[in-house]
């Protein structure tokens, strides 16, 4: 494969206009607009209400919601929640068509390898997926009880934005560099930080799982919860396995539990990068590792002891720039060799 | 680049400078010791359980039950024992009684490891006269610090008062830290007595410098965040201690009023934060020496652990923690002081 930087920066772009998408749809959930708008005209939908008739219209569907018959609002409430929610949807579309435009002109141009044009091909699809599973988690609204978008949809959803954000950035930065810098010595160190990529992620996991059922209302001390290193009922849901997605106080446990193994993995990680012999560019990435995560775990502590939903989402956007820095920095260790 | 005052000393009257090294630092992690001790007896409020101060004798603890009783008696006399602890048995005195005892052993302790040692370095002519001078300037400031000890507990047996000044607590630790920090330099210029030419790190020395004044500043406010107790005062639903300044800050007593002291702990924990972990970036970004690296990685490690430290010993009131908090505090500042040695042979 011959190295295009065109190409590559291409795709870190649409990696990092992933990144927007959670920037939005953070926003949205953060706020309680998740459900605003009861419909999905994936092409059309980019217009938006013109008329008292169409406002009328998306009010209504609105209101067979639970979340509007437990809570009813007005319809100037309703317009603020739509939207947050209508932009963020916009802005999937400007995916879409940031990827496809330029997509079509390097294959034209003849830039892009049969291999390449079909795993891009998949990455579009997953995007495409992603949408539709967004669509349906948007449907639950309709079932009676549900206020918010439910943990078994909403962890789901971000850990698959998440993947196909490393794709993107991954696929990238090897478009960007096809042939890989040999860095000698440091084999071990890739375990490690192949270990930190899958730990960010399933931690962020189980912060979406804290996001959506709450989780940060109850237990707002650290690190004891109410006295005990086990939040009380701990396991009381049958059966078993429900706690560990709709138990706040077993979700929360699980996310403390995993955030500080994920933060030990990752400072130790980022120290064996500082000190091997990299390229300068790799051992900022680790220097980055090191800030961002240290930066994450003080978050995760001030919105808990704060119980504070606003800093949950500053969180939330840090973890996916933790996550792609330690992508980044997988990737600049293939290369790496025995010493 | 040659070696200082007190490296020429090193150079030209110690012989087997590891054995003195190692034992200079043995001095050191003793005193770190005591500083968690000191810690947990200030936790534990149990600092003014011994009226009198026997610097010889007082190593003797109570053998027999008149010799308890005596103590008791005499520790039932003072305002702590009639306000906080009205119907304490004898054995609640003795949980009172065993760490501030231990505290004191444990300084006597400090001084025989360094006497007997010193003696023993000075008969087998492993140090000479000069450096004598200067470690026995070190011994007395060590037999100081217990006196200076004394002092802070005897101002808990004022009328009214269940605990020392918080000013004398603040001058003990203060006190503690300098001669922490010049056993500890003494340490290491016995291991590296040249001091090493290191190209173009002039500016990093500068910052590592500021990074051990900061610490020294956010370390004493921090005495006064614990003579005082104000993180009694942390309440997230009101918004006090929680890094804002309170609304009569600074007039309402700098060094006495709860939520100030707290407040101006933050700042000088946020300012030493910054500063700290700019210096380590320097470090692992220039070309560095290694060692001087390595050090850099231990200063952003300890910092960020000693930031997390004090937010948790503040939102969980877990007074261990506060503990912990304290004798990392002297690991970041062993970590910069470090920095500025091996840095020392730096020049523009």
């Amino acid at each position: 494969m011959k190295a295009d930087r065109a190409v590559g920066n291409w795709l870190i772009l649409l990696a990092a206009m992933v990144f927007g998408m959670v920037i939005g749809g953070g926003h949205a959930r953060t706020i309680g607009a998740g459900f605003s708008i009861q419909e999905w005209k994936p092409i059309t939908g980019f217009i938006p209400p013109m008329s008292d008739g169409d406002w009328a219209r998306l009010y209504g569907l609105y209101q067979d919601t639970s979340v509007f018959q437990a809570h009813p609002i007005s319809l100037d409430a309703y317009k603020a929640l739509f939207w947050p929610m209508f932009l963020d949807r916009c802005w999937g579309r400007l995916i879409a068509l940031t990827f496809l435009l330029p997509f079509a002109y390097f294959l034209v141009k003849g830039r892009i390898s049969r291999w390449l044009g079909v795993w891009l091909g998949a990455i579009f699809l997953a995007g495409a997926g992603q949408a539709t599973m967004g669509w349906y988690m948007v449907k639950t609204a309709r079932y009676p009880g549900v206020m918010s978008p439910p943990p078994e949809w909403l962890a789901p959803h971000l850990l698959s934005a998440m993947l196909v954000l490393a794709v993107l950035l991954w696929t990238g930065l090897t478009v960007r560099r096809p042939e890989p810098v040999p860095v000698p010595g440091v084999r071990v160190l890739r375990h490690w930080t192949s270990a930190c990529v899958l730990l960010v992620w399933v931690t962020m996991g189980y912060g979406a799982l804290v996001a959506a059922t709450n989780a940060v209302t109850v237990f707002n001390t650290f690190p004891l919860m109410d006295g005990g290193l086990l939040p009380p009922g701990f396991l009381s849901m049958h059966p078993l396995w429900v706690n560990f997605v709709e138990n706040q106080g077993t979700v929360q446990f699980c996310h403390r539990v995993l955030a500080t193994v994920t933060a030990v993995t990752l400072v130790a990680t980022a120290v064996m990068g500082l000190r091997a012999e990299l390229p300068g560019w790799l051992r900022d990435l680790f220097l980055l590792m090191a800030g961002l995560v240290s930066l994450q775990y003080l978050l995760g502590m001030t919105t808990l002891v704060l119980a504070a939903p606003e800093l949950g989402y500053v969180h939330e956007l840090n973890a996916v720039l933790l996550f792609a820095t330690a992508v980044a920095a997988r990737h600049g260790l293939r290369g790496a060799v025995r010493g | 680049m040659g070696a200082s005052w007190l490296g020429s000393l090193v150079v030209a009257e110690v012989r087997g400078r590891g054995l003195v090294s190692g034992w200079l630092f043995g001095v050191c992690a003793l005193i770190w010791v005591m500083v968690g001790i000191g810690g947990f007896t200030r936790e534990t409020g149990s600092g003014l359980s011994i009226m009198n101060w026997d610097p010889i004798v007082g190593a003797i603890p109570p053998l027999t039950d008149a010799a308890w009783q005596h103590l008791f008696v005499l520790y039932q006399g003072i305002p702590q024992a009639q306000i906080l602890h009205p119907g304490l048995e004898l054995s609640g005195f003795k949980t009172l009684f065993w760490p501030e005892y231990f505290h004191r052993l444990w300084g006597r302790m400090i001084g025989l490891a360094f006497f007997l040692p010193l003696v023993w370095f000075v008969v087998t002519r492993r140090v000479g006269v000069k450096l004598l001078g200067w470690l026995g300037v070190l011994f007395v400031m060590g037999a100081l610090q217990g006196a200076i000890g004394w002092f802070m507990v005897s101002s808990g047996f004022f009328k009214g008062s269940t605990a020392v000044e918080p000013w004398r607590l603040a001058l003990h630790f203060s006190f503690a830290m300098v001669l922490y920090v010049l056993v500890l330099w003494t340490a290491l210029t016995v291991r590296s007595p040249e001091a090493t030419p290191v190209a173009g790190q002039f500016r990093l020395k500068i910052w590592a410098l500021a990074a051990a004044v900061v610490l020294a500043v956010a370390m004493f406010a921090g005495t006064f965040v614990s003579g005082t107790h104000a993180i009694d005062v942390f309440s997230a639903v009101n918004g006090v201690g929680v890094g804002m300044p309170p609304p009569a800050w600074p007039s309402a007593g700098f060094f006495s009023d709860k939520a100030t002291v707290l407040f101006n702990h933050q700042v000088m924990a946020f300012v030493t934060t910054g500063v700290v972990l700019t210096t380590s970036v320097m470090a692992l970004r220039g070309n560095a020496p290694k060692n001087v690296r390595d050090t850099g990685l231990a200063m952003a490690g300890l910092v960020l652990l000693q930031f997390t430290l004090g937010v948790t010993a503040l939102v969980s009131q877990l007074l261990d923690v506060g503990v912990a908090h304290q004798m990392n505090a002297v690991l970041l500042l062993t970590a910069c002081v470090v920095m500025v040695h091996q840095l020392r042979g730096a020049a523009r």
